[in-house]
């Protein structure tokens, strides 16, 4: 015995939609709606294109003989040249073009900072669900882990795991190198995520629709799957954003301590290293390149993350 | 006691408020009117969304500015209109002259701050006078609202106390500060109905002893019936009817009110089945044309006028206002101002209330 | 009395107590007796309300019941199966036949599941329909709730409060329970849509014959809508009856005291009004004896007129007390009023009535 009235009444929802509005779609909404979001959402795909365009050459170099690898573009007639219109941005010491540097840079900085914050945030959210949800032991070992690893200086870790790293060979990759830098970012970097989600698990664990998942007699892994999941993915989001940040700057200062990407590749951190020196010579471009380069990014990223947060941060909606 | 005063204590007229969302507008609160007598309590009845707490907020200026505007109206009291007060003499209003308090005692009270610097900084801000001298006017303040051992609850901090004696904490602040005007925003919702009793029984005796005038946002009519001597029914956004208690609860001309009584499950009559308003509240972003209640309105649902002109609030009895094309008399009905009292005698109001002691051992 | 068989539900002497957090070197443990012995039954078909205020454990106990929560000692009775102990495998067959409903409208369901999801979840743990008629079933259900079949694509956030009730009980019907226990499921509504919902359990109990455990604390709507009613206090069943018989003859002070204390909708009332005096006392240390001694008006009165050796004093709020010296030390048990052997209540003082 169904009221029709009260069905027809309440059917009388406007705007009648055939598919629901998520509360993604809902910050996909806002974010696109912010200008400044929407800017820096640009230059990081402009940085993306260039990385993936580096990756292309140096992949296909080898094979095309017009195309030079990096150790051929050395030119030691042409070293250290000013910027100008055959040297866009002048050349380094060993005659190498700081713009196809500079790009190269940029290819390493958005692989490592990807690599690491896949490595690190799923890792983070996986510790953080299961620590929050099951609690007691579980949760006790996996705090130890975390507060034990949090105790030791960030840099000082990161040097003794690529000291550790230096011969070892993984899975066909060779750890000495870009490799390890990521795996050793990875390594570390979960725990700030792992704590936002414990906690934002524990609150979600004691909701009532888990609560109701249990009355119907769900499994404890189908409830991290389908409810408990879904409901703390927004902290991922933001820790990956907030990471790669985190990430990059990470990587300049290794590749500048020397403990970075090996000798043959060029990134920011081994830019800014070679190139220390030149400035009391009067040789501004390649380090210019290189911190400018890094500037715009990070700024980039961290103007976009602060919009992704906010937009997706449950607590601000106002409906 | 006070000397009964017949000019209103408070007077709004024409209130309208408004939210700027990236949907639309949304006109909250849509030329409300009404007035508030010295001692008196006002009730402000309605349903979620309805509107009633907006205007609560609207008088103290406490809309957040984006997104919401005050769109116009008034708000006399004591003879400044408050809209139009600069910042700074609105702020000496607020708590001082006007306290509020409101539905979740929990988060009305700072937890980091204890209830006694919470009292002092409240009767510091409005009535100057050394820390000494505040403490004991905040100690003496629990006294009247009933706090037992009332020095060391001065001491506690708010998550100690429970729910009824945070509410008492809040209400002996606006004592304090010598308030004429209580404005208590869903004050007993979060309560248990024995401390609701308690509390509602406090206020009561609050309004004969300091004369304090109370405006009352709820949407529990039985609160009401026990409460309020004048009630304003809102719906979506507009004052739907407006009576005194005995009249209203004895003779409700508008349909709403029809029904939310008849939906009210009494104690002590079961029935078998509640009889229900059909429908739901409409989305504010989307109101109905002509009265914003005819789709659910068993008379109206049907008739043209009703769908498309908005009926306005008509006195069609003894200081009893209805704004319904089918009211009994609207079509001859005045248009008077619902925030000047239309025709009522005050001798004939107190003796319908009769307020009796309440009877019963204990504190 | 009753045969057995129409007994869906029975519980025996539950008890759960929550350990509190002890200090790092404390030995002695502080529990927090949310529910202290507690009785009851619910016939099929039928509806006993619970009611209680805030700290009487009245949530606690209907968790409880349904195996969300471990007790602590006694029995729960299912359909004459004892399912205090069982494994969680086996729990399983009876989470089917009993559901929940839940007080808050807004977190009682994932914000981020249509609704379609929601309600179809039910139905893909235990298998009740293959996968490719699930939608059908769900627009089936949907529409025993009064809400249409389009909506099973939208989210939560869409709906308005009543709605959101709407959908957790059509996922509670979707297992095709014979027990709802419905924790406060119109508190958090306004009234005209909360009649709304009351009908609406009302209709699908007569259509469908189901049990409902209702708890409230709204004694109007509790006493429209239950059989029977079991009145609870600080953990403990004060009394219980028939729901006519409660409403006409409440026995127990607290329940009077709750009755009175409930706000009629006639002006000008709140007069004779019975006051309790102070706060309910926690659930962490209750008081010796009969816990409702420390604030009973009943006890007071006698105690006024009851020679020394019967009467002991206390403190409360401040003030030296005296209440009957019975109350304070013994734990009364739920007894029968003479009149009438379904009504019973826990109460020394009005034990030969």
């Amino acid at each position: 015995m169904t009221d029709q009235t009260q069905i027809q009444a309440i059917s009388e929802l406007p705007p009648v939609r055939q598919v629901g509005r998520s509360l993604w779609a809902d910050a996909r909404r806002k974010v696109l709606r912010d200008r400044s979001a929407v800017a820096c959402l640009i230059v990081i795909a402009i940085y993306i294109l260039l990385a993936a365009g580096a990756i292309v050459y140096e992949a296909l170099a080898p094979k095309l003989e017009s195309w030079l690898s990096y150790d051929e573009m050395a030119d030691y007639g042409r070293a250290n040249l000013p910027p100008s219109r055959e040297n866009p941005l002048g050349t380094d010491w060993a005659g190498r073009q700081v713009w196809i540097k500079t790009i190269l840079g940029a290819k390493v900085s958005m692989t490592v900072a990807f690599l690491a914050n896949i490595i690190a945030v799923p890792l983070g959210l996986a510790l953080g669900v299961l620590a929050g949800y099951f609690g007691r032991r579980t949760d006790a070992v996996i705090v130890w882990l975390y507060s034990t690893l949090a105790s030791i200086p960030g840099i000082i870790l990161l040097i003794a795991i690529k000291f550790a790293f230096q011969n070892v060979r993984v899975i066909g990759l060779d750890l000495s190198g870009i490799h390890g830098v990521y795996v050793a970012l990875g390594v570390i970097s979960w725990i700030g995520t792992c704590r936002l989600v414990r906690a934002e698990t524990m609150k979600v664990r004691e909701l009532d629709f888990v609560v109701a998942a249990h009355a119907t007699g769900r499994g404890d892994l189908a409830i991290i799957w389908h409810h408990i999941l879904p409901n703390i993915a927004h902290i991922g989001i933001i820790s990956f954003s907030l990471g790669f940040v985190g990430a990059i700057s990470a990587e300049v200062i290794l590749s500048y301590l020397g403990l970075g990407v090996g000798v043959g590749t060029s990134s920011w951190g081994t830019m800014i290293n070679s190139a220390r020196m030149d400035l009391l010579a009067g040789r501004w471009w390649e380090l210019s390149s290189a911190v400018g380069a890094m500037f715009l990014l990070v700024l980039a990223l961290n103007i976009f993350g602060d919009a992704l947060r906010d937009a997706l941060d449950p607590r601000l909606r106002n409906i | 006691m006070t000397i009964k005063n017949d000019t209103p204590l408070l007077v709004v007229r024409n209130l309208s408020t408004s939210f700027y969302t990236e949907d639309g507008e949304v006109r909250a609160v849509d030329g409300v009117s009404f007035s508030i007598g010295r001692q008196k309590t006002y009730a402000l009845v309605g349903e979620s969304g309805c509107g009633k707490s907006v205007t609560a907020f609207s008088i103290l200026r406490l809309i957040p500015s984006p997104p919401g505007r005050i769109v116009s109206g008034q708000v006399l009291f004591e003879g400044n209109d408050l809209l139009t007060l600069p910042g700074r003499r609105m702020r000496q209003v607020r708590g001082g002259k006007i306290s509020m308090i409101f539905q979740e005692p929990m988060s009305s009270l700072n937890p980091v701050f204890t209830c006694g610097d919470q009292i002092v900084e409240a009767i510091l801000l409005h009535r100057p006078m050394s820390v000494r001298k505040a403490r004991l006017l905040g100690i003496e303040s629990l006294v009247q609202v009933g706090i037992p051992a009332p020095a060391q609850r001065m001491n506690e901090y708010p998550h100690q106390l429970s729910g009824g004696m945070r509410q008492r904490v809040m209400i002996a602040m606006a004592l304090a500060c010598r308030g004429s005007l209580l404005i208590a925003d869903e004050p007993t919702t979060a309560l248990d109905v024995t401390v609701q009793a308690q509390i509602l029984d406090l206020l009561k005796q609050l309004q004969q002893d300091r004369g304090l005038s109370i405006l009352l946002i709820t949407h529990d009519l039985a609160v009401v019936a026990e409460s309020a001597d004048t009630v304003g029914v809102m719906y979506a956004s507009k004052m739907a009817e407006q009576a005194d208690v005995g009249e209203l609860f004895a003779n409700p001309l508008h349909p709403y009110t029809q029904g939310l009584f008849r939906s009210l499950p009494r104690l002590g009559e079961k029935r078998s089945r509640l009889e229900t308003i059909s429908g739901s509240v409409p989305n504010p972003l989307n109101y109905p044309t002509g009265c914003k209640f005819h789709p659910r309105c068993p008379t109206g649902r049907t008739l043209t006028r009703c769908q498309t002109c908005q009926p306005e609030l008509r006195l069609l009895g003894p200081n009893h206002w209805a704004a319904c094309w089918e009211a009994p008399g609207y079509e001859q009905a005045p248009v008077v101002d619902p925030s000047l009292p239309g025709g009522q005698s005050s001798t004939e109001d107190s003796a319908i209330r009769g307020n009796q002691p309440t009877k019963g051992v204990g504190a | 009395m009753s045969r057995s068989s129409d007994i869906i539900l029975s519980v025996e002497d539950l008890r759960t107590y929550f350990p509190v957090r002890s200090k790092l070197l404390r030995t002695s443990r502080r529990f927090v007796r949310a529910v202290d012995g507690v009785n009851l039954s619910v016939r099929r078909g039928q509806t006993l309300g619970l009611v209680g205020e805030s700290g009487s454990g009245k949530t606690t106990a209907g968790r409880t019941i349904l195996g969300l929560i471990k007790p602590t000692t006694g029995r729960v009775i299912f359909d004459g199966n004892d399912i205090s102990h069982l494994s969680r495998r086996r729990f399983q067959t009876i989470r089917r036949r009993m559901q929940i409903i839940f007080q808050d409208p807004v977190s009682s369901l994932n914000p981020r599941m249509t609704v379609g999801d929601i309600v179809a979840e039910p139905l893909a743990v235990h298998r009740i329909v293959p996968r490719r008629d699930r939608p059908r079933r769900v627009a089936k259900l949907l529409e025993q709730v009064g809400l249409a079949e389009q909506y099973a694509n939208r989210y939560p956030h869409e709906f308005s409060g009543g709605q959101r009730q709407r959908i957790g009980i059509a996922r509670a019907l979707a297992s095709e329970p014979e027990l709802i226990i419905a924790d406060e499921p119109v508190s958090a509504l306004d009234v005209s849509v909360a009649a709304q919902i009351l009908n609406l359990l009302k209709d699908l109990q007569e259509r469908l014959g189901l049990s409902y455990l209702l708890i409230a604390h709204n004694l109007a709507v509790v006493e429209h809508f239950a059989d029977q009613v079991a009145v609870m206090y600080l953990g403990r069943i004060v009394e219980q009856a028939d729901s006519d018989a409660l409403y006409a003859r409440p026995t127990h002070p607290y329940t009077q005291a709750l009755l009175s204390a409930v706000p009629k909708p006639v002006p000008g009332g709140g007069g004779g009004r019975i006051r309790l005096a102070g706060d309910p006392p926690s659930p962490i240390d209750p008081p010796t004896g009969c816990p409702f001694h420390t604030r009973c008006p009943l006890t007071r009165q006698l105690a006024e007129d009851a020679p020394d050796s019967d009467v002991h004093r206390l403190l409360s709020e401040g003030r030296t007390v005296s209440v009957i010296r019975r109350c304070a030390e013994q734990i009364p048990q739920l007894k029968s009023v003479k009149t009438d052997p379904s009504h019973l209540h826990a109460c020394l003082l009005r034990q030969g009535e």
